[in-house]
C-alpha cells in the first residue's frame, strides 16, 4: 500500500527532507561557487579580495548568520513549511555547502591571522555538526533497540529497587559477604566523566565487581549457604544487566550531545572572528 | 526477669503503632539474624552484634561482640563492654534502643526504634545528573561567551585601540605587535621594513590605500603615459563590468591605482607583477581606444606581437648620428660608416682564415676569425664591449704607407699611420716624403768625389736639384695619400672618404661612423641568460652570410618564439625551452620610469 507523501515526509530522515531538496540546494551552491572561482581568472590570484571573492564572502557571511539563527529556531515548535525537520535538513546541507563557498573565498590562502582563525572555526563547526549528523542518524535507533521501553527515570527506580531487593537477600548472608553487596549498593556509579560516558562501560563498577565474586562464591558455597547466595546472585545479575543498559544509554546521550560542546561555542567563537575578520579588512582597506 | 521489648514503628501517615514482645530471660541477643531476639533489619548491622546482660542486681551490661560497633550515649564503642542504666540509648545502624524507667521491679522495658530510613543510592531524581552531560562539561553558553569574548578582545578590540593609541606606552610593551593577526598575507620583501607598522600605508581607517601614500616613499617614478592617455586607452566596461567599476569606486578603489597592479599582503605573488594580463587589458585592442597611437595593438609575445623594430643607424655621426626604428621584416639597411663584410672574415677558406692562422701564435687566434675575436662581452655579460680598431682590427690591419726599405740609404723602419686622426695621416705622409727630398739633396751635396767647376751654372744646376726634389716630395706626397684614401688603400678598405675637389689641396676626409650598440635602447638584451643549451652566437645571428656592413644582423621575433612563449600559451598547457616563466611584456619592457617608460608610454604621439 502506497504511504501518503505526508506521512513519508513525516517519516522520512532530516537528510532526505522534501525528497532532497535542501540536498539540491546544497549542489547548487557548490556548483556556484566552483563556477565563479573556476571562471573568472583574476590577477595575481584568486582570493577575497575579487569581485567573486566578496561575493562568495557575503554569502558565506550571510549562510552563517542564517545557520547561527537554527540556534534560536529550535525552541519554537511548528510544523509544515517551516518545521523543524525542514530547518534541520536546511541547516544540515546549507552548513556543508559553506566547505565550498568559504574555502573558494579564501583562495587558498591561509595563515597566521584573524581571517584564517575564522575559516579555522568555521571548519571545526561544520566538522562537529558532521559528527552530530551522524550520530543523529546512527544512534536513535541503536538507543531505541537498547531502551526498549524504559523511560530514564524507569531504569533509575529500578536500580533503586534492586538494590532494596539486594538489601533484602543479603540479610541472611554471613558478614564477610555484606560488604560486598553494601558496595554495590552505595558505591556503583553512574554517569562521571565525560571520556566515562562515552566509554559505555565502568571498569571499577562494583557491581560488576560484586557479581563476578558472588557467581565465585556460589560454586563453592555449602548446602546452607547455597540458597541465600543464589538469591543474592540473581539480583546481582539483575542489576549488572541493568547496569550495563544505563551505561549504553548514557554513552549514546553524550555522544548526541558531545559535539554541540563543540558546535556551540565555536559557532559563537566564529560569530565573533567573522565580525572582526569583515571590519578588519575594511579598516585597513 | 522479665523484658519487654517495645518495638515502635511510625506507620506511614505518622500514626505511630508499638509491638511488644515479652522475654523471661537475662539475656537479649541483638543482631541481624532472624533468630536473635532483637532482629535489625540492617547491612551495616553483624548477624550476632552484640548481647544486653541483665543482673538480679539490676545491673545492665551492653556486650558488643567482637569487631561490632554501636553508639553508646552517642559514644563510639566497639567490641568492647559497657554498663547502662536507665535512660542509656544504643545507636546500631538505622536502630536506637533505649533502656527505660523501671515501672515494677525484676521488669525492664526496652524501646526499639528505626529512627533513620535507607535511602537508595540512585534514585530517578538523578536523571539530569545521571544521563545529562551538564555536570560532565562546562556550559556551553559559558563557553561560547568566554570564546566569543575572547575573539573580539585580542583579535579586534585589541588592534582598534592600537590604531587609536599608536604611541600608548602598554602597546610598547606587548610582546607582540597588536594588529599583526590582521595581516592577511606576508608583505612583500621590499616593503618588509613597513611590516610592523600597519598605519604607514593605511593611513585612514575605512579609507583604501591611496597613489599619493605610494609616492611619499616612491618619488622618482615616472607614470606610465600622460594621464588623459591612460585613461582613453583603458578599456571602458559596460554592463555587470561597469557596475563592478561602481562599487569598486564607492569603496574607494578606482581602477588604475598603484595597488591595482601591485598588490600587497599576497603571498602568491610579488609586488612587481610580471602578469601581461596587466598590459594587455589596454594594449590588446590600444588603437581602438586611442586614436592616433603609433603603437602596435599585442596582447602575448608568442602570438601577438608586432616584429622587432630596432632603431638602425641611418645617418652616421660621432656626435649626433640620426636613429630611425625598422621593422626587420622590411630588410632594413643600416649606415654605421663602417664597411665590414662579416662573411669574408668568418669564411675558413678565404684569405683572412689564412692571415689568422699565421697570426695564431701571436694573437691566439685558432684557425679563422669567429666572433669572440673581436666582440668581447662587456663586464656582467649582457652586451659587448664596442669592437676598437686598436684592439681587434689593428694585428691584421695595420696602416703601413712605406717601407722604408724601398728609398736608397732607408733605415728599414716600416711607417704605420695614426689611427683616427686623417689629417695627421696626411700630415705625416708629407712630412716623411719631405724628409726624403731632403735627404737626397744633402746627400747629392755632400758627394765630392768628382770635380766641379765653381759657377752659376753649378748653381743654376743645385737650384734645379732642390727644386725638383721638393716637387717630387709633393707629388709622391699626393699620390700617396690619394693612393690611401682610394680603393685599395688602407683607410678605404673599411672607411667612407669624402675626396677634395682640389685633389692638391689633399683635403681628404674620413666620413664620421657610429656603430650602433643598443638596438634596442629600450628593452636591454641579456646576452648571459641566453647561454643555455648549445646556442651559440650563429644561432641568433647570421653573420657568416652578410656580405654587407649594413645587415642588421638581428633575429626576428619568429626565432625568439622557438623558445620563447607568451604567458597565454603557457597557461594553455604550452611548453617553452628554458626557464621556469612565460615571458611576459616585463621580460623585456618596464613600467615606470625605466628605459622603456617612454617607449611604452609614449606621450606625444611618436
Amino acid at each position: 500500500m502506497a504511504i501518503p507523501k505526508k506521512h513519508q515526509d513525516e517519516h522520512s530522515s532530516f537528510l532526505a527532507y522534501k525528497n532532497y531538496r535542501y540536498f539540491k540546494l546544497f549542489l547548487l551552491l557548490c556548483i556556484v561557487s566552483t563556477t565563479l572561482y573556476v571562471w573568472f581568472d583574476f590577477t595575481p590570484a584568486r582570493n577575497g579580495g575579487t569581485w567573486v571573492g566578496y561575493t562568495l564572502g557575503i554569502i558565506g557571511a550571510l549562510l552563517i548568520l542564517w545557520l547561527t539563527f537554527l540556534g534560536m529556531r529550535k525552541r519554537w515548535i511548528s510544523q509544515g513549511r517551516w518545521s523543524l525537520k525542514g530547518w534541520t535538513s536546511a541547516h544540515v546541507y546549507l552548513g556543508l555547502s559553506l566547505i565550498f563557498v568559504a574555502t573558494l573565498h579564501t583562495g587558498f590562502q591561509f595563515g597566521w591571522n584573524l581571517h584564517t582563525l575564522a575559516y579555522a572555526l568555521m571548519m571545526g563547526v561544520i566538522i562537529s555538526g558532521l559528527f552530530g549528523i551522524y550520530f543523529y542518524v546512527v544512534l536513535p535507533r541503536q538507543m531505541s533497540a537498547n531502551r526498549g521501553e524504559m523511560s530514564q527515570a524507569a531504569m533509575l527506580d529500578e536500580v533503586a529497587n534492586l538494590d532494596r531487593m539486594l538489601r533484602d537477600a543479603a540479610q541472611p548472608l554471613d558478614d564477610i559477604y555484606i560488604s560486598k553487596v553494601q558496595n554495590s549498593i552505595n558505591k556503583t556509579k553512574l554517569g562521571g566523566g565525560i571520556f566515562k560516558r562515552i566509554s559505555g562501560r565502568n571498569r571499577k563498577c562494583t557491581t560488576h565487581a560484586a557479581t563476578r565474586f558472588f557467581r565465585e562464591e556460589l560454586r563453592r558455597a555449602d548446602n546452607i549457604t547455597h540458597g541465600p547466595l543464589l538469591d543474592l546472585l540473581s539480583v546481582l545479575e539483575r542489576k549488572n544487566a541493568l547496569l550495563r543498559q544505563i551505561r549504553r544509554h548514557i554513552r549514546f546521550r553524550a555522544l548526541l550531545e558531545f559535539w554541540l560542546y563543540f558546535h556551540i561555542p565555536l559557532t559563537f567563537a566564529l560569530l565573533a572572528a567573522l565580525t572582526a575578520h569583515i571590519i578588519s579588512v575594511f579598516f585597513y582597506s | 526477669m522479665t523484658i519487654i521489648v517495645r518495638n515502635l514503628k511510625t506507620r506511614p501517615g505518622g500514626r505511630e503503632s508499638v509491638r511488644e514482645r515479652i522475654y523471661e530471660t537475662d539475656v537479649i541477643s541483638i543482631g541481624r539474624e532472624t533468630g536473635n531476639d532483637v532482629d535489625l533489619v540492617d547491612l551495616r548491622v553483624a548477624l550476632h552484634h552484640a548481647k544486653l546482660k541483665f543482673h538480679t542486681d539490676g545491673k545492665i551490661i551492653f556486650e558488643l561482640l567482637a569487631g561490632n560497633s554501636a553508639l553508646i550515649n552517642r559514644r563510639l564503642i566497639t567490641g568492647a563492654s559497657r554498663k547502662l542504666k536507665p535512660g542509656s540509648h544504643i545507636r546500631i545502624g538505622i536502630y536506637e534502643i533505649r533502656i527505660e524507667e523501671p515501672t515494677a521491679p525484676g521488669t525492664l522495658t526496652i524501646t526499639l526504634q528505626q529512627i533513620e530510613t535507607v535511602d537508595a543510592a540512585i534514585t530517578s531524581n538523578d536523571e539530569r545528573v545521571v544521563f545529562g552531560l551538564g555536570r560532565a562539561l562546562p556550559p556551553k553558553r559559558l563557553m561560547a561567551w568566554v570564546f566569543a569574548l575572547g575573539v573580539i578582545g585580542f583579535f579586534l578590540a585589541l588592534p582598534l585601540w592600537a590604531f587609536k593609541n599608536p604611541d600608548s606606552a602598554q602597546l610598547k610593551s606587548l610582546p607582540i605587535q597588536a594588529d599583526l593577526s590582521w595581516n592577511p598575507g606576508k608583505i612583500s620583501l621590499m616593503h618588509a621594513n613597513l611590516k610592523n607598522d600597519c598605519k604607514t600605508c593605511h593611513v585612514k581607517a575605512f579609507v583604501a590605500v591611496k597613489d599619493k601614500t605610494c609616492a611619499e616613499c616612491h618619488t622618482g617614478l615616472k607614470d606610465h603615459a600622460k594621464a588623459d592617455q591612460m585613461q582613453t586607452s583603458r578599456p571602458h566596461p559596460t554592463g555587470f563590468g561597469a557596475k563592478l567599476d561602481e562599487i569598486s569606486n564607492m569603496f574607494g578603489r578606482p581602477p588604475a591605482r598603484c595597488a591595482s597592479c601591485h598588490v600587497e599582503h599576497n603571498s602568491k605573488a610579488k609586488i612587481i607583477n610580471t602578469s601581461q594580463k596587466l598590459c594587455v587589458d589596454c594594449h590588446r585592442d590600444l588603437n581602438k581606444n586611442l586614436k592616433n597611437t603609433t603603437l602596435a595593438n599585442v596582447s602575448d609575445f608568442g602570438t601577438d606581437h608586432p616584429q622587432f623594430s630596432p632603431s638602425v643607424i641611418t645617418k652616421p655621426s660621432l656626435t649626433d648620428p640620426v636613429l630611425t626604428r625598422m621593422s626587420l621584416d622590411d630588410n632594413p639597411q643600416g649606415f654605421s660608416g663602417l664597411k665590414f663584410p662579416h662573411d669574408l672574415h668568418m669564411d675558413t677558406g678565404k684569405s683572412v682564415a689564412k692571415m689568422a692562422q699565421d697570426l695564431g701564435q701571436r694573437y691566439g687566434f685558432s684557425d679563422g676569425v669567429d666572433c669572440a675575436d673581436c666582440h668581447r662581452p662587456e663586464a656582467g655579460g649582457a652586451m659587448f664591449e664596442p669592437v676598437s680598431m686598436q684592439q681587434d682590427c689593428a694585428m691584421c690591419h695595420d696602416i703601413a704607407f712605406e717601407d722604408d726599405a724601398a728609398f736608397e740609404g732607408g733605415d728599414r723602419y716600416l711607417r704605420t699611420l695614426r689611427h683616427g686622426e686623417p689629417q695627421e695621416v696626411i700630415a705625416t705622409m708629407r712630412d716623411f716624403y719631405l724628409a726624403k727630398a731632403l735627404a737626397n739633396i744633402r746627400d747629392a751635396e755632400m758627394n765630392t768625389s768628382t770635380r766641379r767647376r765653381p759657377g752659376s751654372a753649378a748653381r743654376i744646376r743645385d737650384l734645379n736639384r732642390r727644386e725638383l726634389a721638393f716637387k717630387q716630395a709633393d707629388n709622391r706626397t699626393a699620390t700617396k695619400v690619394k693612393a690611401i684614401f682610394s680603393k685599395g688603400g688602407a683607410c678605404f678598405d673599411c672607411h667612407v672618404i669624402d675626396f677634395p675637389v682640389d685633389p692638391a689641396s689633399l683635403d681628404y676626409r674620413v666620413r664620421p661612423i657610429s656603430v650602433n650598440d643598443r638596438f634596442y635602447p629600450k628593452s636591454p638584451f641579456e646576452h648571459t641568460s641566453h647561454a643555455v643549451g648549445d646556442l651559440n652566437c650563429e644561432s641568433c645571428h647570421e653573420a657568416e652570410k652578410s656580405k654587407l656592413s649594413s645587415d642588421i644582423l638581428l633575429p626576428k621575433i619568429e626565432l625568439c618564439r622557438d623558445c620563447h612563449i607568451g604567458e597565454e600559451s603557457y597557461a594553455k598547457g604550452g611548453k617553452f625551452a628554458q626557464g621556469t616563466m612565460p615571458t611576459t611584456c616585463l621580460t623585456c619592457h618596464t613600467y615606470h620610469g625605466g628605459p622603456h617608460a617612454e617607449l611604452m608610454g609614449r606621450s606625444d604621439g611618436q
